[in-house]
């Protein structure tokens, strides 16, 4: 699961993941993703940029 | 001392504060990180829990969605029911979950409705087929100075408001190249600073130019404060309450160095 908050900031950036993910998915370039959902400083932007999503891969083997 | 404000909206404040010194806006930006108390998850019982995550990780995610609305609560420690727990210092919040679903911030279901996530759209956790959650979290205020979580205040910080002055530029337009915010701009024969704000102070263009054209310099009475919040209260209120806090310390150290007289 993406991680609640920033390690570095402390800001909310899990809201953004959703939209984030879909966006990606539909093609779209994630520098303008992030410019767009207001995610400004690179803290924040690895954040979404470098999650990897692993609850998919663990559910089978519960 | 001036105060200008740029921006001012519920997340979001960047003002211009002026006539000042370093040390008295450097304990505003302390007292909004640390005097300015929220409310946050603080325990969490589990009834079921046979998602992927163990107890623990759910509770830590809890724990970290900001929650609006604790003004009128009190920490326990200071509470007239002496640390029991009662309608004063905590917030039941439960959460019931059947997969295949995503858990989000919205699902919890607060005893109190000014006590909710400031964000419903954070997911906590992805619950497949015949997983269930089921869990009551008990929401207390606390201050930063406790946890992390309690912190309402994001990337508070304040530099010196930038002065540029730019005399006998050659044209040679290497300060454009230099300045990575990209806020200098060649035109008419000379370079113009286009947003002074978004200045860093990082002198790169000073050391570009080789006509030495350009001087870069912080004024230091004047400052440049930012702070965001997460969510759990508004920007003003935010600003409000750590002033208030700081003026609180201010006169009690007044009255105790009146002590001495």
């Amino acid at each position: 699961m993406i991680p609640v908050r920033c390690f570095t900031c402390g800001a909310v950036i899990s809201k953004h993941w959703d939209q984030y993910k879909d966006r990606i998915s539909a093609g779209e370039d994630s520098k303008m993703v992030l410019d767009d959902l207001g995610v400004k400083r690179y803290c924040c932007r690895r954040m979404l940029l470098t999650h990897k999503e692993l609850v998919d891969i663990f559910a089978p083997y519960q | 001392m001036d105060l200008e404000f740029l921006e001012l909206t519920e997340r979001q404040a960047r003002f211009i504060i002026s006539g000042t010194a370093p040390a008295f806006v450097n304990s505003i930006r302390r007292s909004v990180i640390a005097d300015v108390q929220s409310m946050s998850i603080d325990d969490v019982n589990f009834y079921n829990n046979t998602s992927v995550l163990f107890d623990e990780m759910l509770a830590l995610r809890l724990g970290l969605i900001p929650l609006t609305g604790g003004e009128h609560y009190v920490s326990q420690s200071e509470c007239s029911c002496d640390g029991e727990g009662c309608f004063q210092c905590q917030v039941s919040l439960t959460l019931n979950v059947q997969g295949p679903a995503t858990v989000y911030s919205r699902d919890l279901t607060s005893a109190d409705t000014e006590v909710v996530p400031a964000d419903g759209n954070i997911p906590i956790i992805k619950l497949f087929k015949g997983q269930e959650l089921l869990l009551e979290a008990i929401a207390r205020k606390g201050s930063s100075k406790n946890h992390a979580k309690f912190q309402s205040s994001i990337a508070t910080s304040y530099k010196y408001l930038p002065k540029f002055s730019i005399n006998e530029c050659n044209g040679c337009k290497e300060c454009v190249e230099a300045c990575p915010k990209h806020i200098i701009q060649y035109k008419n024969r000379s370079v113009h600073v286009i947003d002074e704000l978004q200045c860093t102070l990082c002198n790169l263009c000073v050391e570009a130019c080789d006509a030495r054209a350009i001087t870069v310099t912080g004024d230091p009475q004047s400052f440049v404060f930012y702070t965001e919040s997460d969510g759990s209260m508004s920007c003003k209120d935010l600003l409000l309450t750590s002033v208030e806090s700081l003026m609180k310390t201010a006169s009690e150290l007044a009255e105790f160095l009146g002590t001495f007289a």
